[in-house]
């Protein structure tokens, strides 16, 4: 596994094609579970399918498509980008 | 809050012979749930709401020899311990389960276990007896995943099937299994090993042995690759891209709308053709009368008036389902998300009022899905404007008035019918969420399921329900209505005019060749006579001065009238004053002929137009009414919906109706 960057940022910043884990999703209780439902986890890797809105994620078997509303109130560790 | 109490699970159960067998289908979305309870139950099925709530439950019957069980499709839910209606009532009929000694049938997703494994671990508290149906084999092999279907077994303890239930493989499995626990006097099918959580674990416990248990049971890494996911992530590119994505969408609506129009032309001809000659049968053999008229223009003319239009809604609900399996419409919801967050929607809205374009009831019920309460209300209130399955006999009738002698712009009407509709319920979003519902709709948040290949036979099934749903209405309320309309327009018995009687004389001494035109003209004059002076008449001419500005004379504004109960029950109530079908002709023509009491057409282009403008707009369903009180808990919110939305089909009827004059159209 690649190391980890430091400092969260928002999912709306990433790329596409990038991978991380969730650190926080500021929004409301009912979206942070259905989030959490659906997989999108601080346990589980995620990768960025394609950024933009929506943007899509993958975490284990599942497809997550949020709006960029949504994507930018969640906050995600990336893992270090490829040289 | 105990989201599952536990029970001692040695205690005995229920002894089957005091009850009805039941097995109970549960699963997250998207996991092939309802193409295994079509497998399992067929055509035996029906859709109703879940006693108590209005969140519909599909129920059937499974035979397997001499065995038969009762089948229940619950809601597909991610998670129990949510906080929604569907939750609530897989919490309930589990536990129920329990007591009962029923079967659950938990269906997964082979492909995606760990996340799908979480429901087995809460549901695990209720002790209910359990089997798993491990389905979509074929793409958990096609991601490279392979399940150690012995270990899941032993690690849930339970039987598991696997399946692939679009193809039937797993089958036979899947019936003899739930045949064999449920022939079973006691709780022999239990969750007990020591491994699965206790009741009210924390979600993130559950979680961890999901992901515990799918990691010793699949021998591929989740994120294998090579399963046609650089397919998926490329149409996903194309069909949410903000253009493309929106282009993508158009070409699928217009195409549906057209095969609706292509598909349905020709069984509705047929349906329309067997009822006029039906019609003219009874005329030919049974006696002038209360009774043939009662027959032909109230029995066979009402229903000749509903199921002519069965087929455009069959190949609707068929085409949607198709639609609704590709996977595409959960792309769809993310590009109309932009364009209805403009509108103060927020994307979720975006199923409800596809659904409304069916029925706007199943519409306002599937808000419930909608998070937030400001933006279920707005979306509850614009609903009803989307066309629904009962305005398309309305629109089918007055585009083909309109355009009787180019038939080809029909669907062109047709479609900006549906367009004026949903334009009308963005607008009204709009207005609602500058004033009384200020704020902005809440961000979307949706699982993208596989793209796949439809099923036909959950499209069919789904059609089938549908139809049937419809003649149901047909056949109690509309057919109700139609026989009052009839009795009301047969009677008092006005004498015969002048003129008639002269013609009827005439027809008597003429040759052979010119009687029985001038018996059909006697009997036309008689008709409007007739109509003129009956109940339905008196009502019409009262309330007639009112609709008098759109261009409706006395028989549509009556047609205006009864329909507000079911607004389908316009073209039925035509049909019967009108007398179509008395002379062998179809609904249609029958309609289109009809004349004012001084032998003017009733439907000129401008008044056509004006009906036409006035059903797309206006809320005509008391039903409908019924459950936006129920879903709002308000009668204000049905009261708003139906002032505003009369207050807009008048005045946009009105607004039609002289333009068209103003530029010499009538």
């Amino acid at each position: 596994m690649s190391p980890l960057a430091v400092s969260p940022v928002s999912l709306s910043s990433l790329g596409t094609g990038r991978t991380g884990r969730l650190h926080e999703a500021r929004l409301d209780e009912q979206s942070v579970n259905l989030l959490r439902a659906l997989g999108l986890a601080p346990t589980d890797a995620f990768r960025l399918c394609k950024a933009g809105d929506p943007c899509i994620l993958q975490v284990g078997g599942t497809r997550i498509g949020v709006s960029r509303a949504v994507a930018s109130e969640i906050y995600v560790i990336p893992d270090r980008a490829p040289v | 809050m105990a989201v599952l109490p536990a029970v001692d699970s040695d205690s005995p159960a229920t002894p089957v012979t005091t009850r009805r067998h039941r097995a109970i289908l549960v699963g997250n979305p998207n996991t092939g749930k309802t193409t295994v309870f079509n497998r399992l139950c067929g055509a035996r099925a029906k859709t109703s709401n879940f006693p108590g709530t209005t969140t519909a439950v599909r129920t059937g019957a499974l035979k397997v020899d001499q065995f038969a069980a009762e089948v229940l499709d619950l809601p597909g839910l991610y998670d129990i311990t949510l906080d929604i209606p569907e939750a609530r009532i897989v919490r309930d009929v589990v536990l129920e389960a329990r007591d009962r000694d029923d079967l659950v049938v938990v269906v997964i997703d082979a492909a995606n276990l760990a996340r799908n494994l979480v429901l087995i671990g809460q549901l695990a508290g209720a002790h209910a007896r359990m089997v798993v149906c491990l389905n979509m084999m074929d793409v958990a092999l096609r991601r490279g995943f392979v399940v150690d279907l012995a270990g899941l077994q032993n690690r849930l303890g339970v039987p598991v099937v696997p399946m692939v239930a679009a193809r039937g493989e797993g089958l036979n499995d899947l019936r003899a299994i739930v045949k064999t626990a449920l022939s079973r006097e006691r709780r022999v099918v239990s969750l007990s090993p020591p491994s699965v959580p206790p009741p009210d674990s924390p979600y993130s416990v559950v979680s961890a042995w999901a992901r515990d248990v799918a990691t010793a049971v699949v021998r591929t890494a989740p994120d294998s690759g090579g399963d046609g996911r650089e397919f998926t992530e490329r149409l996903d590119r194309l069909l949410t891209h903000p253009v493309l994505g929106l282009v993508a969408f158009m070409a699928v609506m217009g195409g549906l709308f057209w095969a609706l129009f292509a598909l349905a032309a020709v069984p509705m001809d047929l349906i329309d053709t067997t009822f006029a000659g039906l019609s003219a049968l009874v005329n030919q053999y049974l006696p002038e009368g209360a009774i043939r008229d009662l027959l032909t223009d109230g029995v066979i003319g009402g229903i000749a008036g509903t199921v002519v239009f069965l087929p455009q809604i069959a190949f609707l609900f068929f085409l949607i389902s198709l639609l609704e399996d590709t996977g595409y419409l959960a792309r769809a919801a993310f590009v109309m998300d932009r364009f209805l967050h403009r509108f103060g929607l927020p994307g979720h809205a975006f199923v409800p009022l596809l659904t409304a374009h069916a029925c706007a009831i199943p519409g306002i019920l599937s808000t419930r899905l909608i998070p937030d309460r400001r933006d279920r209300l707005v979306t509850i209130l614009v609903a009803p404007f989307m066309s629904c399955s009962a305005r398309l006999p309305v629109f089918v009738m007055l585009t083909s008035i309109l355009f009787a002698s180019r038939p080809a712009l029909a669907p062109v009407a047709f479609a900006g019918c549906f367009t004026l509709g949903a334009g009308a319920a963005f607008l009204s979003a709009l207005l609602f969420s500058r004033t009384v519902f200020r704020g902005r709709a809440r961000p979307m948040i949706l699982e993208l399921p596989a793209y796949q290949k439809p099923s036909v036979r959950n499209a069919l099934l789904a059609a089938r329900d549908q139809s049937l749903s419809f003649l149901k209405t047909a056949g109690t309320v509309i057919m109700l209505i139609c026989v009052v309309m009839w009795w009301l327009s047969a009677y008092p018995k006005v004498d015969r005019p002048a003129e008639a009687v002269a013609l009827r004389a005439q027809a008597s001494t003429a040759a052979s060749a010119d009687a029985p035109a001038l018996l059909q003209q006697a009997r036309n004059i008689e008709a409007r006579a007739q109509q003129a002076g009956s109940m339905a008449g008196w009502l019409g001419h009262a309330i007639q001065p009112v609709f008098a500005p759109l261009g409706y004379d006395w028989q549509l504004s009556e047609g205006l009238l009864t329909s507000f109960l079911a607004r389908e029950v316009f073209v039925s109530t035509m049909a019967v004053l009108g007398g179509a079908g008395d002379d062998g002709s179809g609904v249609i023509s029958g309609v289109r002929n009809m004349r004012r009491e001084d032998g003017t057409p009733v439907f000129t282009v401008a008044t056509a137009a004006s009906a036409l403008v006035f059903f797309v707009l206006a809320m005509q369903c008391l039903p409908t009414l019924a459950v936006t009180r129920r879903e709002t808990g308000a009668l204000k919110y049905a009261a708003v919906q139906l002032v505003y939305m009369s207050g807009v089909a008048y005045v946009a009827a009105f607004v039609t109706y002289q333009a068209l004059r103003m530029f010499g159209v009538s």
